[in-house]
């Protein structure tokens, strides 16, 4: 390989490049418009906003304000309370309320007869608020229930994994790395077919760039381009909505060395399937058939602990599975020792995909 | 004798159970363009694509520069230049931009202003490639080609597609190329751009090679000769049949058979010793493409 060519066709491709319309796009504005997207949905806490609660206390006791007190300290809920007055199923319906408590009218007296009831009105289609309100109502439910037996009451008491780790947003940001890294593949998916039925490979190679000169540079452009529009993606998160990011030098640096293999491997994939095909049009379905199954199964959006055992098997042997497992190490908890085994991985699959990939398009050209 | 600087010996080519190209030999000499003609499928490209190294071949040899093209590609690859059909290039980088590429890649002497005026191209320095005219890509690639002051010029249908004047401008280049003393091998769809332009032409035909000529060569021994078209006055009329020269009439027209140029100037010759003027003479002749026609059938234009 000859780094003065592949620093050459480098400077070449990054000027045509950036003046077509939608690969800067894809590459770099996408994923902005990604993290504002899901930066507002999940960027204030594990929720997306406070759900309001609709209370109507009908039990004039001060044992029921009491309640509606401490869910008012939880600061989970806006709690808006209604006069007994007025008809709550009619309240609902008219100001499109997900969640509303009803403390019946006797709950007091019913409560030392041993037959307390709350009624919780949710909207099932919203499925947090519809969850928060049910855990608050037995959270209830229960206290009362565990006093009413004169028993001692054991609370739980929840917390993330990490004490600052709050946001929602934290788990997305390595997954959107991926998601920016595989857009990769998508380009040489298309790029490839359309550069072999122009000729535009041939008329390379009379420079002297082979196939692999040709991957590497690709390899350079798209993992500095990556680079930096991933830096601003995660920016983004910090400043904007406060993610929690646990960045040193070595995580920063072990995380462009992440990027980089997993941009050889990609890519060596792209230009893999874009031989598949001869024509640009059919290229899409390629690239939507490797991409999508891949964003799914290698824990870019679910935990791959909640798939079914055998898709877990096959998360196993997917290069992006490896690319999340060490950005999560990286980026959310800082652990370099940990990264170890999933770099291995993908410097192995890296160095063999490159020269698969180099081998086949070489030979393919050439007949 | 100039040097011979191309050398292919029963080359066969064949993909499955096709045969491409049939088992053909031919040599080209330094300084000349060498032609290939054919319908398309003749097996043109494919020859030419195994010369440049671009193609393995199935059997016989191959030589250019006294090297294998399969096994000493990029040592070939310093000496020739290829403009390829339908030549295509990254499309949102401008001409100046691809030359000074090609320049810097082969560590060429050339400069880019340079290359740009051989090929008449120098005013479309700043302009992407997507915006150029089908003639100018065209030129765009030779001037690609010449980065590297190659001592072979393999032209790959270099014309096809582009409309009479920018056929003719590109024409204007490859004349200038043939006067620098470059070897020029030209596959093309158009007899006349051949007649023009080569020293000497191969017609292909389904994988083989019919005829290796000068085109002049080529229309002396299967054309029909050339024709004397003429008309008299009804005076010089009786004056031209007394002269009993053989012809046929052609409506008002007399047309004689000419041989030779000095059967020409001898019928001339007569016509004022006899004191007759013709009126609208013309002597047409036969055309590589009237003779590409008889050989191989079809209308000449997509032989």
């Amino acid at each position: 390989m000859n780094l003065r060519r592949i620093l050459l066709y480098l400077r070449l491709d990054a000027k045509s490049f950036m003046r077509g319309k939608t690969g800067p796009f894809f590459l770099i504005v996408f994923p902005i418009i990604l993290i504002l997207l899901f930066g507002s949905i999940f960027g204030s806490s594990g929720v997306a906003t406070k759900t309001t609660l609709v209370v109507q206390n009908l039990d004039p006791g001060n044992d029921t304000w009491e309640i509606v007190n401490t869910i008012n300290q939880t600061g989970l809920f806006n709690v808006l309370v209604i006069g007994p007055e007025v008809n709550i199923s009619t309240y609902i319906a008219q100001n499109s309320i997900d969640s509303a408590l009803q403390i019946p009218k006797n709950f007091s007296h019913e409560f030392s007869n041993g037959t307390i009831s709350l009624i919780y009105y949710s909207n099932p289609s919203n499925q947090i608020s519809s969850a928060l309100g049910q855990t608050l109502a037995n959270e209830i439910a229960q206290s009362y229930n565990s006093n009413l037996s004169g028993g001692k009451s054991v609370s739980l008491i929840s917390r993330p994994v990490l004490e600052k780790f709050t946001k929602t947003i934290d788990y997305y940001i390595p997954g959107f790395i991926g998601f920016t890294i595989l857009s990769g593949v998508f380009a040489l998916i298309y790029q490839v077919p359309n550069y072999r039925e122009k000729k535009i490979f041939r008329q390379l190679s009379f420079v002297g760039l082979t196939k692999s000169e040709w991957l590497a540079a690709s390899v350079i452009f798209f993992t500095l381009s990556t680079f930096i529009s991933d830096l601003v993606l995660v920016g983004i998160g910090y400043t904007v909505f406060g993610a929690n990011i646990s960045l040193s030098v070595s995580s920063i640096l072990l995380s462009a060395v992440v990027i980089f293999l997993g941009m050889i491997s990609f890519l060596s994939i792209g230009l893999l399937a874009g031989l598949l095909t001869k024509e640009e049009n059919s290229a899409s379905l390629i690239g939507n058939v490797i991409f999508y199954p891949m964003l799914f199964l290698s824990g870019v959006f679910f935990p791959i602990s909640d798939m079914p055992a055998f898709l877990q098997v096959v998360a196993e042997f997917l290069p992006l599975t490896y690319f999340i497992k060490a950005l999560d190490n990286l980026i959310l908890f800082n652990n370099i020792q940990a990264v170890a085994i999933p770099i291995t991985i993908m410097a192995v699959t890296a160095v063999l995909l490159f020269f698969v990939a180099s081998y086949i398009a070489t030979k393919r050209e050439r007949l | 004798m100039p040097e011979r600087v191309i050398k292919i010996t029963d080359l066969k080519k064949s993909y499955g159970k096709f045969e491409a190209v049939k088992g053909i030999s031919f040599e080209i000499l330094r300084g000349e363009i060498f032609s290939i003609l054919g319908h398309n499928g003749a097996g043109k490209t494919t020859t030419l694509e195994i010369i440049e190294g671009q193609r393995n071949r199935s059997s016989g040899s191959v030589e250019v520069l006294g090297m294998d093209p399969e096994t000493k590609r990029s040592e070939i690859f310093k000496h020739v230049g290829i403009l390829p059909q339908d030549f295509n290039f990254l499309e949102l980088i401008n001409c100046g931009e691809a030359i000074d590429f090609y320049i810097k890649s082969l560590n060429a002497k050339d400069t880019v202003d340079g290359i740009l005026e051989r090929v008449d191209l120098l005013d479309k320095k700043g302009s992407l490639i997507k915006n150029l005219s089908g003639g100018e890509k065209h030129k765009l690639g030779l001037g690609l080609a010449l980065v590297n002051d190659p001592e072979i010029l393999f032209l790959d249908e270099p014309t096809t597609g582009l409309d009479p004047v920018a056929r003719r401008s590109v024409w204007k280049v490859i004349e200038k190329l043939k006067g620098s003393g470059k070897t020029i091998i030209l596959t093309t769809h158009y007899l006349e751009e051949a007649q023009k332009l080569a020293d000497r032409v191969c017609i292909m035909d389904r994988g083989i090679i019919t005829i290796t000529a000068t085109p002049d060569e080529i229309i002396h021994k299967y054309g029909k000769g050339s024709v004397l078209r003429l008309s008299f006055s009804e005076k010089d009329m009786k004056a031209f049949l007394n002269l009993g020269i053989k012809h046929r009439r052609s409506g008002d027209f007399i047309e004689i058979d000419i041989l030779t140029m000095d059967e020409f100037f001898s019928i001339i010759d007569r016509f004022k010793e006899v004191m007759i003027s013709p009126e609208n003479l013309t002597l047409t002749r036969d055309t590589l493409e009237d003779i590409f026609i008889d050989l191989m059938g079809g209308d000449g234009n997509e032989p």
